[in-house]
């Protein structure tokens, strides 16, 4: 192979590095040099394609499916009004049946991990300037059945959808006087003993409550006065009976 | 496939491509919010047709050619014309140092400057990390025409480079 092939194959498949090419490389200085140039433009093309990808979307598709999939209505839902009419109250009158009981352990499990996947970016992200206005703020809890009193909203810096071990939920974090708080609200689960308290791995604590409907996690700092919180916002969190999630 | 098993296939996709998907929809949009739209798309697509999906070697492929048909069939004609790359790319990590970061960024210019017909092959080489065959075989192309674009493309971001050389923040571009 003479070097203009052998430059013609880095342009053309730099990756593919054969057995005749290592071995060209190896024997002279001048192919060596060439696929060595080779190598530092890749790697300048690299990092120039790898552009940024926003935090946590692989978690929003994943959440998006999944409220597609809850919202998805069955094809004969519009054909006759008594069947859907029918559908509708069975679905409300059986909407607790689908809540979710993890055991404790393994909702201290998904605790964990939710806060070690995102908890730490969330709160930075949401230590600057206002993360979320207030219109998204509604539209998340709306999507989930929640409507959140103008006090609660006004302590909301930021808000998202995510998942829960039973479907889509919303990860907040709010600004209160003990500090920023995160709070992640599971429409569809709940726990056999509340409230249960939750110890995490970098100082700090997790307080779990069931709601009217579903339950939502606390997380802060230790020494925040967790029951203090839980009641606080339990208070101004309403489900309308109306409401699907 | 249950729903279950369909959902942890899904999740799983999802996990495992939506980065260099989204990538990939930048390079060909152009713009960070329409990538945004066409991965999400994309996936949408992709669960209602996970059954398709026979062989789990092949997701990767699937996953493109359904990114590629969505641009074609929605997206590319809310394209906005060549865009400022300062657009495209906004907030980073700052592990690079200050001439890295020169150096990348002339070159992501000069790859927002290719004509498509280059900087597609390119970035599914780079990115998805697809062999010539598969390029050929995504594109509809023969080896050769994929070849032929890779070298032109690389050939074309090193034309743009070079006449920084001088002021030494590029590396030799042989």
């Amino acid at each position: 192979m003479n070097l203009l092939e052998f430059k013609r194959r880095l342009m053309t498949d730099p990756g593919a590095r054969s057995a005749e090419m290592r071995a060209e490389r190896a024997r002279d200085d001048e192919f060596a040099a060439a696929a060595d140039a080779s190598n530092r433009f890749e790697i300048m093309l690299h990092r120039a394609v790898s552009v940024p990808v926003p935090h946590g979307l692989a978690e929003q598709i994943i959440l998006r499916q999944s409220l597609e999939q809850q919202n998805a209505k069955p094809a004969w839902r519009g054909i006759l009004a008594i069947a859907a009419a029918l559908a509708l109250a069975v679905a409300l009158t059986t909407f607790n049946l689908v809540e979710r009981n993890p055991t404790m352990p393994q909702m201290a499990e998904h605790i964990a991990w939710h806060w070690q996947h995102d908890g730490p970016q969330t709160l930075a992200t949401a230590s600057g300037e206002l993360a979320s206005d207030t219109d998204q703020v509604r539209r998340v809890f709306s999507e989930l059945g929640v409507h959140i009193e103008p006090a609660l909203l006004a302590k909301v810096r930021l808000t998202k959808f995510c998942p829960t071990p039973d479907g889509a939920g919303a990860h907040v974090v709010l600004a209160t006087e003990q500090g920023p708080i995160t709070l992640y609200y599971m429409p569809r689960t709940r726990i056999p003993s509340s409230p249960a308290s939750i110890p995490l791995a970098d100082g700090m604590q997790s307080m779990v409550v069931n709601l009217e409907r579903g339950s939502m996690a606390l997380v802060a700092e230790a020494g925040a006065d967790m029951p203090e919180l839980a009641r606080e916002i339990t208070h101004q969190l309403s489900f309308a009976p109306g409401m699907t999630i | 496939m249950n729903d279950a098993e369909r959902k942890r296939r899904f999740d799983a996709l999802a996990r495992r491509y939506v980065d260099d998907l989204f990538r990939f929809g930048v390079w060909l949009c152009g713009d960070p919010t329409l990538a945004n739209d066409l991965v999400q798309e994309t996936f949408l697509r992709a669960w209602k047709a996970i059954d398709k999906l026979k062989d789990a070697g092949a997701a990767k492929s699937w996953l493109i050619t359904i990114l590629r048909r969505e641009y074609a069939r929605t997206f590319e004609r809310k394209v906005p014309p060549l865009t400022d790359i300062d657009n495209v790319v906004v907030a980073e990590e700052l592990e690079l140092t200050p001439e890295d970061r020169t150096e990348r960024d002339m070159l992501r210019k000069a790859m927002m400057e290719l004509d498509k017909k280059y900087r597609e092959p390119l970035v599914l080489q780079t990115i998805m990390g697809l062999s010539i065959t598969e390029i050929a075989s995504e594109l509809e192309l023969t080896e050769s025409a994929v070849m032929t674009r890779v070298f032109r493309a690389r050939e074309k971001l090193k034309e743009k480079l070079r006449p920084s050389e001088g002021r030494g923040n590029v590396h030799e571009l042989t």
